[in-house]
């Protein structure tokens, strides 16, 4: 191995990265949007849910609980019904996505003990947030009953059993502290992979790699020193992502900034070999792209963890999982930036062994190729 | 002079066809040989087969007496091979290519800045060393090439088509740099489609679908064909094109081939010409003169030769 021969590749390497604005930008950039787009766009929690309300009644039971469903600002009142035609034509006009009615002898009922019904219609196109506001409304309108029983019974001590849910780690449910640690794990991998696999297709592609060959230079030394400049930007990146996720999407760090940095760059060592291992295979710069973006975006969008919870997804799923890194990545991440968990040696063993695998037996297929004289054009 | 570069019965094949089939070469030091042949012959292949890029099926190859395979990192500090595609960094300047070479060969500092000096100097690129390597115009491109693979001040030039796409004064420069090379001491294997690059050579080496069909020099090659050669020429433009009048002319049975070369066809006789012959060019104004046989004379002859056989 020998150190000029590397810095020599390293430096040229870096010289065509400076030429070519598109790629740095690219590399640099890229990252930092989507992490901002992606961030504020996966928003899953509900907010401004508009409602409108059919009271038929109007009397001050209907007043108050109408009250306590609109208390916490997820539900703002759009649409004042006088008539149920109203109903159907709000949704389709999109005027609001639930209809509260309360019928007639709604007080009364109350007044006279008999179990009370009141109808809420959710607009069920988008299931997912239909089953948020229907938990949320009945949350909302259990409370109102509770409180009501009380004060009839004139007892408001009276011993109930009372479910004090609280959540740890978000307390508050953002989407963006779940998303964004895992959004970081899908940009590092993304980026690194895209650059790595096209440096050395490149040469291929050009018919440049067949004149370095007939330097002395050896094939290690050539990876390594191809390898040493996206190492470089990768770290940029990472520390871009993981800064903004920080103090723009409020993540908190709880766990040890060491522990994350040392992470982090076991899992660039595996996206770096990805990146490798493509480049290897493929003959020119197009297909190369291609490879490295089906080989990370996907996966890692679908089979990480990073939306879909993995214990939900199907056996044959899960098996699958085990291959992707970011899933063994994003649970480190979300330990150290959220638990405060700093001790991950299983996944970060399993990471470390990806790397060494890629990279060895990237550098392997590299060697056979060059004996048996396939890399000429 | 020692034996530099040595090729003995080289064969490879990719998939089911041969692209060189039992090919022996020497190129001693001091000497330029060269390797014609039409494209397809079976040159690139035989030229990564000599630097090391591409293993032989069969044969093998030396480099200063050590057998190739063995000793591939040694020889690489002493080879210096030119590709016939541009393959240096496009978006590199001409001195940023030139050191990048300088470096992977472990050329020290001042031994660099002499040959940097040295090669500035004759391949007069001084001026452009800041220039892109992509925006050089095409022979000043092959000139960076060649003085990329000079960096490591190599024994063995293995060069491939290194004047293709050229201008005929850049060809003459780049020539200049070869006979000066050889002077000093280098050996160089040059291919070539140019005939006339052919004749300057020291050694020639034919190749025909795979197989080496020419093998001597120029002196020697020429004198093994005893045929007489007439040069004839159409100027009043008699027939509509000279592949008519080759048509015509392979009706006289003393005529044993006929080559076109550029406007003129060359015919190769058993003998002298006869009266009917002699008739005949007077009849359509054409004019005629014997001429001595060359290189690419003698390579047709041979290649028709080794069709019929």
């Amino acid at each position: 191995m020998d150190f000029r021969s590397i810095f020599a590749i390293s430096h040229k390497e870096i010289l065509h990265i400076l030429r070519d604005k598109r790629t740095l930008f690219v590399a640099v950039a890229m990252p930092v949007m989507m992490l901002l787009l992606y961030g504020y766009a996966i928003d899953m929690d509900l907010k401004n849910i508009t409602v409108g309300i059919y009271d038929q009644d109007q009397s001050n039971h209907s007043r108050k609980l109408l009250e306590r469903v609109l208390a916490n600002q997820t539900f703002i009142q759009t649409a004042h019904l006088t008539h149920y035609n109203q109903i159907e034509q709000g949704f389709r006009t999109q005027t609001f996505r639930v209809a509260i009615i309360i019928p007639h002898q709604f007080a009364n009922s109350l007044a006279q003990k008999k179990q009370t019904p009141i109808q809420v219609i959710i607009d069920g196109s988008d299931a997912n947030s239909a089953n948020i506001i229907m938990n949320s409304i009945s949350a909302s309108i259990q409370s109102f009953s509770l409180e009501f029983f009380q004060t009839q019974l004139n007892t408001p001590n009276i011993p109930l059993i009372n479910i004090q849910s609280r959540i740890w780690f978000n307390e508050e449910l953002k989407s963006p502290i779940f998303i964004v640690p895992g959004l970081i794990a899908l940009f590092l991998v993304m980026v690194c992979a895209l650059l790595t696999s096209v440096a050395l297709a490149k040469e291929k592609e050009l018919g440049t790699l067949e004149q370095l060959l007939t330097t002395p230079i050896k094939a290690q030394e050539m990876m390594i020193g191809k390898l040493l400049p996206y190492t470089l930007i990768a770290s940029i990146d990472a520390t871009l992502v993981l800064l903004i996720g920080r103090y723009l999407f409020q993540v908190p760090l709880k766990g040890s900034v060491f522990a994350l940095v040392v992470y982090s760059a076991i899992y660039l060592l595996v996206a770096l070999g990805m990146g490798l291992m493509i480049s290897v295979l493929v003959k020119t710069q197009q297909l190369a792209l291609m490879s490295a973006l089906v080989a990370t975006l996907l996966p890692t969008l679908l089979l990480s963890g990073l939306i879909f919870p993995i214990s939900s997804m199907p056996k044959a799923l899960q098996v699958i999982s085990y291959i992707i890194p970011a899933r063994w990545y994003i649970e480190i991440v979300r330990g150290v930036m959220l638990k405060g968990i700093n001790w991950f040696p299983k996944n970060a063993f399993i990471l470390f062994s990806m790397a060494i695998l890629l990279i060895t037996m990237s550098t392997r297929k590299f060697h056979q190729q060059l004996k048996k004289g396939e890399l000429t054009t | 002079m020692s034996v530099v570069l040595q090729l003995w019965n080289i064969t490879k094949s990719f998939g089911k066809t041969f692209a060189v089939k039992d090919v022996t070469i020497q190129v001693h030091e001091g000497t330029i040989c060269g390797l014609i042949g039409a494209d397809g012959a079976g040159k690139s292949t035989l030229l990564r087969i000599a630097c090391g890029l591409i293993p032989p099926d069969t044969g093998s190859v030396q480099i200063l007496n050590e057998e190739l395979s063995k000793n591939l990192k040694r020889a690489r500090q002493v080879i210096g091979y030119m590709p016939q595609r541009f393959s240096l960094y496009q978006d590199l300047s001409v001195e940023e290519n030139i050191r990048f070479f300088a470096k992977l060969f472990r050329v020290h500092k001042k031994e660099r800045e002499q040959l940097e000096r040295k090669l500035y100097h004759f391949s007069k690129l001084e001026p452009f060393k800041h220039r892109r390597a992509g925006d050089l115009s095409g022979g000043m491109k092959q000139k960076l090439a060649l003085s990329c693979t000079l960096m490591n001040d190599p024994k063995l030039l293995l060069l491939d088509e290194p004047t293709y796409g050229v201008d005929p004064i850049s060809r003459q420069e780049l020539w200049e740099i070869l006979l000066e090379l050889k002077r000093k001491g280098a050996a160089i294997l040059v291919s070539t489609a140019y005939m006339d690059e052919a004749e300057k050579c020291d050694w020639i080496y034919g190749m025909h679908q795979g197989k080496m069909v020419l093998n001597g020099t120029k002196e020697k090659i020429v004198s093994q064909f005893q045929q007489k050669i007439f040069q004839v020429e159409d100027p009043t433009q008699q027939f509509s094109s000279l592949f008519e009048l080759k048509k015509k002319l392979s009706g006289f049975f003393e005529i044993k081939q006929i080559f076109q070369f550029g406007n003129s066809l060359h015919i190769m006789l058993s003998n002298s010409l006869s009266e009917n012959i002699i008739h005949f060019f007077h009849q359509n104004n054409l004019t005629y003169k014997e001429i001595n046989i060359g290189i690419s004379d003698a390579f047709f002859l041979q290649t028709k030769k080794q069709e019929i056989e």
